[in-house]
């Protein structure tokens, strides 16, 4: 009998705790709302806590990002500017003389592919004589004349730098991609090309020397359909805008044979300027 | 103790399904469901109307309609435990009947409707998960797999 009694009181408990629910329905929401605010500050604490988290992970993730980027173009800045420095300071150690050149026309149709140099023959350059900025590779001298040679340059479609990768040392070979870029040409599918490698010159072929900068890896992936690697590099030389690169003299290039055929071909509405030959 | 256990247990579980998408499974409900087959019909009461507080708390206007559905339902499923509980597929029952008065009670009382798509994706992953979460509870509070 007691324990009916019980069962009877939680009941009528129960049926108070729903009546209360019914009750506070139909209140008005002015005074629900000022009553729930003491209840949210407590019993909602967690959940600002794991958003306030949540918005803290998602903006370090952005800011992490960004920095990363900003890292990845301040490293290519900075070996941009040591070169710069290294090659104001002194030449580098590769053997050769520097040639200074001002660029004096380009191809018209992409400003990009063949640059005229207004030294030549008479100022040590012949045929396959390497031309670089001080970011990078530029070309090779093609036709040198006397007093002026035509570059081409690594983006022309003909052109092939042997390249190999600074970190890994895996070598391959550039050509002109698309849009300003240089596509690597048989690297091994799953060879170590990544995102941020820079590639110098590898040395072979005989026209470049070994450990001129070319450019940085701005995307490699294997694609299934492809017999190679797709990488793609970035210049690390602007050439549609270049005033001046420098040439290497090497001492076998010296040969005094002057081709005269390009000093009689000027750019259309470029006035090269008659220097005279170096003492 | 293993009702402020219980009640702990359903706080924690509004705080994860109030940080979910709004088209998770409606967690209060089956941890309630859960519990009002094994516990008195005071505590389950209780359990409920903690749980539709909490759930009001997130939308104070209409506050009321959270306590009501989940302490009626509550009651209703821990008053019927000794006569629906023989098998498990009552928590079925239970479920579909506990997600019907929780979206009818705000219709009716005016308060508003979550939306045809998220209340069918809530209802649908509720009742699924219905049978796994009352089998979770039963073992990890009353060291049992078997019902009743």
């Amino acid at each position: 009998m007691q324990h009916k009694t019980i069962r009877t009181w939680q009941d009528w408990l129960a049926w108070v705790l729903v009546a209360a629910g019914l009750v506070l329905l139909f209140l008005p929401p002015q005074p629900k709302r000022a009553a729930a605010v003491p209840l949210q500050t407590v019993l909602l604490a967690p959940m600002r806590v794991v958003r306030a988290l949540r918005a803290d992970v998602r903006w370090l993730d952005e800011e992490n990002r960004r920095l990363s980027a900003l890292a990845a173009e301040l490293a290519v800045d900075n070996a941009r500017l040591r070169t710069l420095a290294r090659g104001a300071a002194e030449p580098p150690d590769v053997g050769v003389d520097l040639v200074r050149a001002p660029v004096i026309a380009r191809d018209l149709a992409t400003l990009e592919r063949h640059l005229v140099i207004s030294r030549g023959t008479r100022h040590g350059l012949a045929a396959g004589s390497p031309v670089v900025a001080p970011e990078g590779v530029v070309g090779k001298v093609v036709q040198a004349g006397a007093h002026q040679s035509l570059v081409q340059t690594i983006l022309d479609p003909d052109s092939r730098v042997a390249v190999l990768n600074r970190r890994s040392r895996v070598p391959a070979l550039a050509r002109p991609g698309t849009r300003h870029y240089l596509e690597l040409q048989f690297a091994p599918k799953g060879s170590d090309f990544r995102t941020g490698d820079t590639l110098v010159t590898a040395g072979l072929g005989g026209v470049f020397p070994h450990g001129l900068l070319v450019g940085i890896v701005v995307a490699a992936a294997d694609r299934t359909a492809e017999m190679f690697k797709s990488v793609r590099v970035r210049p690390f030389v602007t050439i549609s805008t270049l005033e001046q690169v420098f040439a290497l003299r090497f001492p076998q290039t010296r040969t005094g044979d002057e081709d005269d055929w390009l000093d009689n071909i000027g750019p259309a509405g470029i006035e090269i300027p008659d220097e005279p030959p170096p003492r | 103790m293993r009702p402020i256990l219980a009640a702990f247990l359903v706080y924690v579980l509004f705080l994860i399904q109030a940080s979910l998408t709004p088209y998770c499974p409606d967690l209060i409900l089956l941890a309630l469901l859960a519990f009002a087959l094994r516990e008195t019909r005071l505590v389950v009461t209780l359990l409920g109307f903690f749980g539709g507080l909490l759930a009001d708390l997130t939308a104070p206007a209409t506050a009321g309609a959270g306590i009501l559905a989940y302490s009626a339902l509550a009651y209703g499923a821990a008053s019927l435990q000794n006569l629906l509980y023989r098998a498990r597929w009552y928590v079925l029952l239970l479920a579909i009947i506990g997600i019907v008065l929780r979206h009818a009670i705000p219709v009716l009382a005016g308060t508003g409707f979550p939306g045809w798509n998220q209340a069918v994706v809530s209802a649908a992953l509720t009742v699924a998960l219905a049978v796994p979460a009352e089998l979770l509870i039963s073992r990890l509070f009353y060291r049992r797999w078997t019902p009743g």
